[in-house]
């Protein structure tokens, strides 16, 4: 929240954006927002593979999930990329990476924050 | 417009009980409600949670409390309400503020601001009154139009978070700062024909403890 751009270490993103599953989740939610099953599905890997690399993921704050109500009125999460850019500099020895995400808009600022509160 | 204290033209002692009653749990309400904003505070120590807790103790639990004790003080509605408002206005900008702002920096100029907006809701009525330019009711309305407007808006957002994340304290924080601002606003400006000074007030007093109520439960951790 709030911050849009941030440094993280080289090898934490290097070691995430060559995994294969995690570039694909990552490039599978940036079109539209998907559940679970559906990325078990779109990136043709197992559930606990999906779980792990989103776990991952979101500990990083590349991707962000959103409560959703099934018909049948069952809460589903939905995700969906954060991640729009990384940069890499090289200066003076010594590696800077930084990340920048999509900004979130206001309600869910708002909800944030209100949860926050409580 | 001498609509003083909450025992207008002499109601019987059930409605002055009622009133009594019901002044004294907006205070308790509201206190309960600006200790637990505070505390939410506390225990993030985030600068935008500090604007929300601040906003919503001041738009809510400190404008209904002041609406209760200069009702009882015998001021005039009028004085009564461009008070209560412009507290509220300041509250709803700080509000406002945590969402979109960015707290950390230019954080006395967003307090000033906030501040200087509310003494303007407030002073432009005064202001206008003392110039005869404006009769009092016509004045407070527009005060009370303004803020009632920021305040849909404020409530209109938060009930989006109820509708997008689930989440049953948006809700509840929703109704409760509509009452507050688009409610008391509509009770206000029910024609005099139908209501008088006294029902009106006392019906401010009741929808604006309901929406305190609504927030306090909001506030309220499962």
């Amino acid at each position: 929240m709030g911050k849009r751009s941030e440094q993280v270490g080289a090898e934490t993103v290097g070691e995430l954006l060559e995994d294969e599953y995690a570039r694909s989740i990552l490039a599978e939610t940036s079109r539209e927002p998907l559940s679970a099953q559906e990325l078990v599905d779109r990136c043709d890997a197992s559930p606990p593979t999906v779980y792990r690399r989103i776990n991952r993921l979101q500990e990083l704050d590349m991707v962000e999930e959103e409560q959703e109500l099934d018909p049948d009125g069952h809460h589903y999460r939905q995700f969906s990329a954060r991640l729009e850019r990384v940069t890499v500099e090289l200066r003076d020895g010594e590696y800077r990476v930084s990340v920048e995400r999509t900004e979130s808009d206001a309600v869910e600022r708002f909800t944030k924050l209100y949860e926050g509160l409580r | 417009m001498s609509g003083s204290g909450l025992t207008v033209d002499g109601g019987s002692a059930a409605v002055v009980l009622f009133a009594i009653a019901i002044a004294l749990a907006t205070i308790a309400v509201g206190a309960w409600v600006a200790v637990s904003a505070y505390n939410g505070y506390r225990r993030s120590g985030d600068r935008s949670t500090w604007f929300l807790a601040v906003g919503i103790a001041l738009a809510a639990a400190v404008h209904a409390s002041l609406r209760v004790v200069l009702s009882t003080a015998g001021a005039s509605l009028f004085l009564v309400n461009t008070v209560a408002v412009a507290v509220q206005f300041t509250g709803l900008v700080f509000v406002l503020y945590a969402v979109y702002g960015n707290p950390g920096r230019r954080t006395t100029r967003v307090m000033a601001g906030a501040a200087a907006g509310g003494a303007l809701v407030f002073l432009v009525p005064v202001a206008l009154v003392r110039a005869d330019a404006l009769a009092p009711l016509a004045a407070a309305t527009v005060a009370n139009g303004v803020t009632a407007g920021l305040g849909l808006f404020v409530a209109a957002q938060a009930f989006r978070g109820y509708q997008r994340y689930d989440r049953r304290p948006m809700l509840l924080f929703s109704v409760g700062i509509g009452l507050l601002t688009v409610g008391s606003f509509a009770v206000l400006n029910v024609p005099a024909a139908w209501a008088s000074d006294a029902l009106r007030i006392g019906s401010v007093l009741t929808v604006e403890f309901a929406g305190l109520l609504s927030i306090a439960a909001s506030l309220r951790t499962e």
